[in-house]
């Protein structure tokens, strides 16, 4: 795992110092709300519907059990005893008291956490596949590289202030868990004919109110040359980018409007000019950031445990919950344990304090003391031996945290909507929960198999609803909440927006009409066909006729 | 006839504060100044604007309220009242026990805010 240097922990101590004199100067008045607004979101820190919310960085995804631990300490002394799991690898704090930030932040200093660039126009928090240094389907580890641009971001002197946010996710994986066409920049790690290992680079993706997938502007970047082309890619922004509307402030619009051809002119322009600057990564550098991601001692095993089979073949719960959440592990003998956030009690993507605990408790026994957060809202255990993932089951399930239910109907992404969020239409969470309640049925949710469900409180799209199989879009018609659905979305290698399918539903009536649509793929799919297949296959027509059949009525 | 309430989040902890009849500000909507004309609206919101001045209050607003028949005060609008109930999800969190904050939870009847309870 990445450990501060002496550079690191110096510019984050100073930071948390520096904010701790802004909070004083604005409760002292000498800051108005204005002045003091940009300070605290530079440090992740917003003011809600009901309170404060901070949001804290878990770059790349990747943290330890002490972490985990101290974020429990945090839940436990700074909020009401939860944490909030998000889609781009942070965790949200609901009730923190701003006098209280400044410790808080000290606090997180302590186990080289913080809250620096989660908010703000400045480029984000870079995200990573959360199987990376665990999936055999990687060509590199994805983290290493995530680091690499995390330093170059980290407070560069030109795009602290860009016209607007800036996302950036790698992956390095044909298959895409990180959302990766829907950044601002998403890089896909490849190797070329001779071998190398390069970049392929996506620019312009992006949700909210224009969805937008990423444009491949160059196949292949060289490796050394990452940093030099990121930073073209940032300069013809931060100089041609709109700043006159905040809607159309991201590089979606501009690549969008300039056309890809041009961009890519104007970037390899920019490129050829600082090319061979200092920011050619070199090849120590690079070396000297992968050995902070060096595998874990692994065992040398069997490819089978006889075992895990049994205990399979014995208890079919345990087996419902493998076929579920675990994942098939590069290393002989061991797998990748997905651990759903979408349980029965809590919102999604939420946390006890005294599951954290129990977590970091479990991830130093069971997987090298690492946590992984994907941007589904879910956490992984990435390194579990085969032998031991009865006991990991049954201690998951002690905490209950063994829901079997990863990619199904009921664990949908879900934005925090109304209940906390200052800017939504609708609620979400509740739509989400009555959702959960229509399928609580276990079989039938492996009957239904994959079905991306995904809630936004508003058009800002938090909850991913473009790129749901099934998206649900929080409306308000005359002062009630309304919800619209789109349908065909996809977020992952098969990317697609999702369409509208017609017009909103009430909030009493929204869960029949999502019933009725997925009563409607049962009726119609052929064998081993997704919700998203068969939606691929038959088209619009089908669902919008089942959803508004009184419109037919009514055309006939 | 609309009546009004001003509202905002207190500086120090962020939490959404009502402005009582005598112009301190408390957590609870009950308890707060009831403004029936615009005349009144108009002198309290300047009197919120110096509480905001002062590092007591962040972004004071009005918004409209009606009165139950019990004569308790109630937010017209949905996101109001969601704001001065707490999150509807999570009854440690909600502020008062008002009823029918929380029965979105029974999936028989999950809306009880549109109109007025
Ligand atoms: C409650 C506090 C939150 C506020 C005020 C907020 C606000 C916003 C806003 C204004 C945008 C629009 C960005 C744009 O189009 O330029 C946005 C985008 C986004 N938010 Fe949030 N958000 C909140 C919580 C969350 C949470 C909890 C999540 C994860 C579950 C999340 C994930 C995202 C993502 C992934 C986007 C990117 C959409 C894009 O690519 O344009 N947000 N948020
Ligand atoms: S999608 Fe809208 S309602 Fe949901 S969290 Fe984002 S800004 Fe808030």
């Amino acid at each position: 795992m990445y450990r501060y240097d002496e550079f690191d922990r110096k510019f984050v101590n100073d930071r948390v110092a520096e904010f701790r004199g802004q909070v004083v100067r604005r409760m002292s008045g000498e800051l108005s709300e204005e002045e003091f607004r940009p300070l605290r979101l530079m440090n992740g820190l917003y003011l809600q519907l009901h309170a404060y919310m901070l949001r804290v960085a878990i770059p790349y995804g990747t943290f330890s059990a002490a972490q985990m631990r101290k974020l429990a300490h945090i839940a436990r002394t700074y909020d009401r005893g939860y944490g909030h799991f998000t889609t781009r690898q942070n965790i949200q704090f609901n009730w923190p008291k701003l006098e209280d930030v400044p410790n808080l932040l000290a606090e997180l200093a302590d186990v080289e956490m913080h809250a620096i660039q989660t908010s703000g126009n400045c480029i984000r928090n870079v995200t990573a596949d959360p199987y990376a240094g665990a999936v055999a389907d990687e060509i590199d580890d994805s983290r290493i590289w995530a680091e690499i641009v995390r330093q170059w971001s980290t407070l560069h002197p030109e795009f602290t202030f860009l016209g607007r946010k800036f996302k950036i996710a790698v992956s390095a994986s044909d298959y895409d868990r990180a959302v990766v066409r829907f950044h601002d920049i998403g890089l896909f790690i490849k190797k070329n004919d001779a071998g190398e290992t390069g970049f392929e680079v996506w620019i312009g993706g992006g949700l909210g109110r224009t969805p937008m997938i990423g444009k491949i502007s160059n196949e292949f970047v060289p490796a050394e040359d990452l940093l030099s082309y990121l930073e073209a890619v940032l300069r013809v922004y931060n100089m041609n980018g709109r700043r006159d509307n905040k809607y159309k402030a991201r590089i979606k619009i501009l690549v969008h409007e300039t056309g890809l051809d041009e961009m890519r002119a104007q970037i390899d322009a920019e490129w050829a000019a600082i090319k061979d600057s200092a920011l050619k990564v070199p090849e120590y550098e690079i070396e000297r950031i992968r050995a902070y991601f060096a595998p874990p001692p692994f065992e040398t095993l069997g490819a089978v445990d006889r075992g895990f089979e049994t205990k399979k073949f014995e208890n079919s719960e345990f087996a419902r919950w493998v076929s579920g959440n675990v994942v098939a592990h590069k290393q002989a003998g061991y797998a990748i344990v997905n651990i759903s956030l979408k349980t029965d009690d809590l919102p999604p993507g939420d946390i006890t304090a005294d599951q954290m605990v129990d977590l970091a408790d479990l991830a130093e026994i069971y997987s090298f003391d690492e946590i992984r957060a994907t941007h589904e809202q879910n956490l992984v255990f990435a390194h579990v031996k085969q032998s031991e993932l009865f006991e990991l089951w049954r201690e998951l399930g002690e905490t209950g945290l063994a829901m079997p239910n990863i990619g199904k109907v009921t664990d949908m992404i879900v934005c925090p909507g109304l209940d906390y969020c200052g800017l939504a239409n609708t609620r979400s969470i509740p739509v989400a929960q009555r959702i959960s309640k229509r399928y609580a049925d276990l079989d039938q949710q492996f009957d239904l198999g994959e079905l991306k469900l995904k809630i936004s409180g508003c058009i800002n799209a938090c909850g991913h609803h473009h790129v749901g199989h099934i998206g649900l879009l929080g409306v308000d018609r005359r002062g009630e909440e309304f919800y619209q659905i789109t349908l065909g979305g996809s977020g992952a290698e098969d990317a697609a927006i999702g369409s509208i399918i017609g017009p909103a539903f009430s909030s009493a009536d929204i869960v029949d009409a999502v019933e009725e649509l997925i009563s409607l793929y049962v009726e119609i799919r052929n064998q081993g066909e997704r919700f998203l297949d068969t939606y691929r296959r038959v088209g619009a027509a089908p669902f919008k006729s089942r959803l508004y059949p009184e419109k037919l009525d009514a055309a006939a | 006839m609309t009546h009004h309430v001003i509202t905002a989040n207190r500086l120090n902890d962020g939490l959404v504060v009502f402005m009582g009849k005598d112009g301190c500000w408390g957590n609870s909507i009950l308890d707060a100044q009831v403004l029936e004309t615009d005349e009144d609206l108009k002198v309290r919101l300047a009197l919120a604007n110096a509480a905001e001045q002062a590092q007591i209050v962040v972004g004071p607003y009005e918004i409209e309220v009606t009165e139950n028949d019990k004569g308790e005060v109630r937010p017209l609008r949905y996101r109001e009242r969601i704001r001065a109930y707490g999150p509807t999800t999570h009854a440690d969190f909600a502020i008062q026990d008002v009823p029918g904050h929380l029965t979105h939870l029974d999936d028989v009847s999950p809306v009880y805010f549109n109109g007025v309870g």
